[in-house]
């Protein structure tokens, strides 16, 4: 009996429905959250390992342990919400099978970052325009976010019965929680940061609460056309 | 000849014993600690495992909150001082955690013996899958009634070893039934030994019954001799 396997995470990728019928009849979910624990933080330490190692290691360390807690944060920040809202408007579902279903999100984008890691890893090495290289991994993080949202979307859409008459209503919840766990997880991040660090500055655990994250995307971009 | 068919997997036993993660954990720990069948190693990498995702999820909260209360130097020595204080909890959380499945693996005791035993079995039913392969090849033939022999006394202890599974199952469903196992036996024993003595009839029906009584009563026997 395996209680960490990877197994859990093959059959995610490989049979989604099967995965999905699993989650619905709460076939083994503590080791499906656990499993997708350790492997989708693995993977998203080693993406955050990456993105640190513009600046040292103990930068590379920071972020490391930095990426995945963020993802993790804000799972647990959200998860409430989403849970108690959904049983107000009907839902029989428990609370294991809601974090099995969010940690199968995660265990997708984190999946992808591991798949996005040798570029990443490749621009890292062979540019050295900051610049460039903090808005390249913001777009795979935003892409793979996208993927992710999109997978727990349509998954949550699978779980509710359509006959119902609160359906409609828990469709527009969880696209309205969609945008929470969005503005959430950036927020998160902001507070977090840094996950990148400019090349050749000293090394910094936080930064002054400032700001948010969408000014600060603008200015990057800004800052990416003008040269600077 | 399908000796496959014959083996336990684990997939049937996890269906037997739908237990929780808990449970799993503490028969895991137990079958390292009673059997000292397999290495160490695992309990190390779950351990490992543990610490880095307890510390992970622990990282950021106490990064947050340090912050927040201005308690941390924005260099080197406030990223040792947010490790130490996350490593240090998760090892509290992580002894603590370690206590309390000791304590369940040993409720476990006999559950894990007897899983043990079905390892065993499985063993057993690889090598006569291997042997009738090298059979195949070299010609050697076995008697078609030795076979067959060989095919029942296997089928009996399969199906002897998942009745106990079950019944341990059922035992250890009870915390009052797990700690008075011995009484739980005795009166079993007593109970069968009075149908025993009903059964004292000569014809056929009877005398199975009274050796399926007899099986019965050697099967507690044994048990509580291994027990206690």
């Amino acid at each position: 009996m395996k209680i960490i396997s990877f197994e859990v995470l093959m059959q995610l990728l490989r049979d989604r429905t099967a995965f999905l019928t699993e989650i619905e009849y709460q076939k083994n979910l503590d080791r499906k959250i656990v499993s997708l624990l350790f492997s989708s933080s693995l993977f998203l330490a080693l993406y955050g390992a990456i993105i640190g190692s513009t600046n040292g290691i103990l930068q590379m360390l920071s972020s490391a342990f930095k990426l995945p807690a963020l993802y993790l944060l804000t799972l647990i920040i959200c998860l409430p919400t989403l849970y108690l809202f959904d049983v107000i408007f009907g839902s029989q579902r428990t609370f294991n099978q809601y974090l099995a279903l969010l940690m199968a999100t995660m265990a997708m984008i984190s999946v992808m970052l591991f798949g996005f890691a040798p570029v990443t890893l490749f621009f890292r090495l062979s540019i050295d325009d900051f610049n460039f290289f903090r808005l390249l991994n913001i777009a795979i993080l935003a892409l793979t976010g996208l993927i992710g949202v999109k997978f727990f979307y349509r998954s949550m859409l699978s779980l509710i019965d359509k006959n119902t008459q609160s359906a409609a209503n828990r469709y527009k919840l969880i696209t309205a929680w969609l945008f929470l766990y969005g503005f959430v997880g950036s927020q998160l991040g902001w507070t977090l940061r840094p996950f990148f660090s400019t090349p050749g500055t000293s090394f910094a655990l936080f930064r002054e609460i400032e700001s948010n994250f969408y000014v600060e995307v603008v200015k990057i971009i800004g800052a990416f056309l003008g040269g600077n | 000849m399908n000796w496959q068919k014959l083996k336990i997997d684990w997939v049937e036993l996890e269906e037997i014993l739908n237990f929780d993660l808990k449970s799993t954990l503490a028969i895991e720990i137990g079958r390292v600690l009673f059997l000292k069948r397999r290495g160490y190693w695992f309990l190390w990498v779950t351990e490992i495992s543990g610490l880095f995702l307890v510390c992970l999820l622990l990282f950021p909260v106490v990064l947050i909150i340090f912050r927040n209360f201005d308690w941390l130097s924005n260099n080197t020595a406030g990223l040792i001082l947010v490790f130490a204080i996350a490593s240090i909890i998760s090892l509290l959380f992580l002894l603590g955690l370690n206590y309390y499945l000791w304590q369940r693996a040993k409720q476990l005791k006999v559950l894990v013996l007897l899983l043990d035993k079905i390892e065993q079995y499985d063993s057993l039913i690889d090598n006569l899958i291997l042997l009738s392969q090298l059979n195949t090849v070299t010609d050697n033939k076995i008697e078609d009634d030795k076979i067959s022999e060989l095919k029942t006394a296997l089928h009996l202890t399969r199906n002897s070893l998942i009745k106990s599974i079950e019944l341990e199952k059922i035992i250890g469903r009870d915390r009052h039934f797990a700690n008075n196992r011995y009484q739980l036996l005795t009166n079993l024993e007593t109970g069968l030994i009075n149908l025993d003595s009903l059964a004292q009839t000569n014809n056929d029906y009877h005398q199975l019954y009274s050796e399926a009584i007899d099986l019965g009563l050697s099967v507690h026997r044994e048990l509580r001799k291994k027990l206690y």
